[in-house]
């Protein structure tokens, strides 16, 4: 695309935010009612689908834009300006959808596609297990086959928003007798049935939206399989891989946009008279963050220019997701402090500031933990377990 | 990265010039032999042309060739000729035979000693600070005859093997001059001390009465000229380090792939996998700053500083500690001498605290972030935004 028609996107969209984004719903924390979530996320997700800015990027078949990935990203980076809440099938739309038009068929993606962009129907991922976390070829889950129809018995848990999903794609085991990576398969399962118990847990935020969910016999027709059956191995790194590129990127612009907050709310203090805001150790931190921020947005950008080019991301992915997470908890830690001791006190917008601390905790575990990152990293340098015969 | 096969071949090129020719296995005269066939080989204009404004502006293949230089610790007058010299020279007047002088100089395979470059204080062009490649400008030349008379003391100077340097030269009306001067001619006496590095040898010339000819001295003011050369050294010094990185980790890991403990390769463990891991880190963020720093520079260099000024932080900073990470998984063979780790770390030590001025580019970036962060001048504005905040 040129720089006009960039230039061209980017006002269009503005002025569409402009009008259809509710001052109530910019800068504000992750939503700790179900009802300011559905309020925002699924109205936010609402707009924005139906207006077609979900899936710019999208094939045309598939009833999206058809544009390059920098258009996407270029509205990622309007959504961050502006402050917007994250789209409630944010997660779906940036794993499942690319999983289901990569193997799924003609009927699933016409008839799923379009309601997850619409948010007519709500999406959750029943991935991790209770003793299948960072080992996901571990998942027991069970999705025994009778005829035309999968019936589903095990446990999912991290279930973000399963208790307001109408739908979960779930990695399943089919083939029991089958070794830990095979016979794993991906299905799409309705939660609108009795034998699916969710239960929220309550996390360090204070907020319900991790569930872990209980299928005590669920069923889904054996037309929701998603490619061959007993394949779901492929298919869940194909999606976990989507998750480290494109989703990703939506976050680490997020931590520039999120600096600039931070910075902003220093300089607010330090004018104020806070003696925190004005120390000089807090400000060269400041300065450590934000070239942070920097090093991890070109980190990104670069990752996705490798990936549109159809390029191993292998030795940058897991460098990404590090120096965001990572990046991130610094940051977040580093606004508490700048803030002084009214930093963790219902005061101004802090409990913004404490909360996103308190949430990115989780982001160095969820997406493959760090310690699963600089696994895959050794092994894509030549590091692994049982490289080298046992000498002694 | 995109690197295209041209880019490739270019980069393989230029390896095999080097050929792993390090500059501690190299005594004074292998040194000027490396840098012989680099400057008679064009490269140095090679660096100047991918990071300029014209048509051969090519930043992957300046970050490639960078990082060749730092996979095979190239010596510093090659980066000195490269990411500042030669950018400077294209940079002063057409008409000065100043660049006509340095550059015959070079070609012949004779390396030009600086004045430290720093970018905090050039940061707006035009300007001279306090601290910069500009304030050593404490020379003062007085046309005598067809000779410039220059007296005054240049601190900082960084000279190893070099018989000449480009000195700045303060201007009577204001802004900077430079002149090109033969350090052996008369009235120029040395102070050098050693450095961290072993070869690299930095200090303080003293200049009474040095008579230089009349065409070696350009009085107009170059000072944006020698702005846009800190920025490239700058550029060229953050390629360095990512090869400085990128050598490290493959050195380390073939270490730990060989070194036996406990009856298996070390590298079989997570504690020294995930060391691994970090330099990597450190190495690919440290890339991809870089790269968009020097597309940035390419792009829009009067603005540019800020990225520059971050990535210099951060290559500096990855370079020192990919090269701690890897004394540590070198175990005890890291701390001596036996494998040369040593050799990556003193130069990352050299270039994080004397080519990189730390305090001038944090005290310049948290001015930036004040700056920006700041609200609009007039005073109901910032009363209007602290209620909001505090309400």
């Amino acid at each position: 695309m040129s720089a006009d028609g960039a230039s061209e996107l980017r006002r269009g969209f503005r002025a569409w935010l402009d009008e259809k984004l509710p001052a109530e719903w910019r800068f504000t924390s992750h939503g700790a009612t179900d009802a300011a979530v559905r309020e925002m996320r699924v109205g936010i997700g609402e707009r924005l689908g139906r207006a077609g800015w979900l899936s710019l990027a999208w094939p045309e078949r598939h009833g999206g834009g058809g544009r390059p990935t920098s258009d996407r990203i270029i509205v990622v980076e309007e959504l961050v300006r502006a402050g917007a809440p994250e789209p409630m099938n944010a997660n779906a739309l940036g794993i499942f959808a690319p999983t289901l038009m990569r193997f799924g068929t003609p009927e699933q993606c016409s008839t799923h596609l379009p309601a997850m962009l619409s948010h007519e129907s709500l999406w959750c991922q029943g991935f991790s297990e209770p003793d299948a976390g960072s080992d996901l070829a571990a998942i027991r889950t069970r999705g025994a086959i009778f005829n035309d129809e999968i019936v589903i018995t095990g446990q999912k848990v991290w279930t973000s928003y399963a208790h307001l999903s109408d739908y979960c794609y779930l990695l399943v085991r089919t083939e029991a007798d089958a070794e830990a990576h095979r016979g794993l398969s991906l299905v799409i399962v309705p939660m609108r049935q009795p034998q699916v118990r969710v239960h929220p847990l309550r996390n360090i935020a204070g907020t319900d939206e991790f569930c872990e969910v209980f299928f005590d016999g669920a069923v889904a027709p054996i037309d929701n399989l998603v490619g061959e059956r007993g394949d779901g191995w492929k298919q869940a790194m194909f999606a976990l891989g989507q998750e480290r590129s494109v989703g990703l990127a939506q976050r680490s612009l997020r931590l520039t946009g999120e600096f600039g907050r931070l910075a902003r709310r220093c300089e607010a203090e330090a004018r104020r008279g806070n003696p925190d805001a004005s120390d000089e150790l807090f400000r060269g931190a400041l300065v450590d963050a934000y070239v942070t921020s920097r090093a991890v947005e070109a980190t990104v950008r670069r990752a996705l220019e490798i990936d549109g080019a159809g390029g191993d991301l292998s030795a940058i992915a897991p460098v990404a997701k590090l120096a965001w997470s990572e990046g991130h908890q610094r940051q977040s830690a580093l606004a508490l402090d700048v803030l002084g001791p009214g930093a963790v006190l219902g005061i101004a917008d802090n409990e913004t500031w404490w909360t996103t601390s308190l949430f990115s905790r989780a982001e160095t575990i969820y997406g493959g933990t760090s310690e699963i990152q600089r696994n895959l990293l050794a092994r894509s340098l030549g590091l692994a377990r049982g490289m080298g015969r046992r000498v002694r | 990265m995109f690197a295209d096969p041209a880019d490739r071949m270019m980069a393989d090129a230029l390896e095999t010039i080097l050929g792993g020719r390090r500059e501690s296995g190299l005594d004074s005269i292998g040194r000027q032999a490396m840098w012989h066939d680099l400057a008679r080989g064009g490269w140095l204009a090679f660096f100047d042309s991918a990071l300029s404004d014209t048509d051969g502006a090519n930043p992957v293949a300046a970050l490639l060739g960078g990082e060749v230089l730092g996979r095979n610790l190239a010596p510093l007058q090659v980066l000195i000729g490269a990411g500042f010299v030669a950018p400077l020279l294209r940079r002063l007047p057409p008409s000065s035979p100043v660049r006509t002088i340095v550059s015959d100089w070079m070609s012949d395979g004779h390396a030009v000693a600086i004045a430290r470059p720093v970018i905090a204080e050039t940061a707006r062009p035009g300007t001279a600070g306090e601290g910069s490649y500009t304030s050593a400008a404490a020379l003062h030349a007085r046309l005598h005859g067809r000779q410039y008379v220059l007296d005054g003391n240049v601190t900082e100077v960084i000279i190893s093997d070099a018989r000449h340097a480009i000195l700045p030269i303060g201007l009577p009306g204001g802004g900077v001059g430079v002149a090109a001067v033969d350090l052996a001619a008369q009235g120029i006496s040395q102070h050098l001390v050693n450095t961290v590095v072993e070869q690299v040898r930095c200090g303080e010339l003293q200049l009474l009465g040095a008579t230089v000819p009349e065409e070696a001295v350009c009085v107009e003011d170059v000072s944006d000229a020698i702005h846009l050369a800190g920025l490239t050294w700058s550029l060229l010094l953050d390629a360095y380090a990512v090869g400085v990185c990128r050598a490290l980790i493959a050195r380390s890991v073939e270490y730990a792939q060989m070194r036996v403990q406990f009856g298996r390769p070390i590298g079989e463990f997570q504690a020294v996998q995930h060391m691994a891991a970090n330099m990597q880190v450190a190495a690919e963020t440290s890339a991809s700053l870089s790269l968009a720093a020097m597309r940035e520079f390419i792009d829009a260099p009067e603005t540019s500083f800020e990225l520059i000024a971050a990535s210099r932080l951060h290559s500096a900073a990855s370079a020192q500690w990919t090269s701690e990470l890897a004394i540590q998984m070198h175990g005890g063979v890291g701390f001596t001498w036996e494998l040369g780790v040593h050799e990556w770390y003193r130069q990352a030590m050299f270039a994080r605290h004397f080519l990189t001025d730390n305090r001038g580019l944090r005290s310049r970036l948290a001015s930036i972030i004040r700056l920006r962060a700041a609200p609009a001048a007039d005073g109901t504005m910032t009363a209007r935004m602290l209620e909001a905040i505090h309400e």
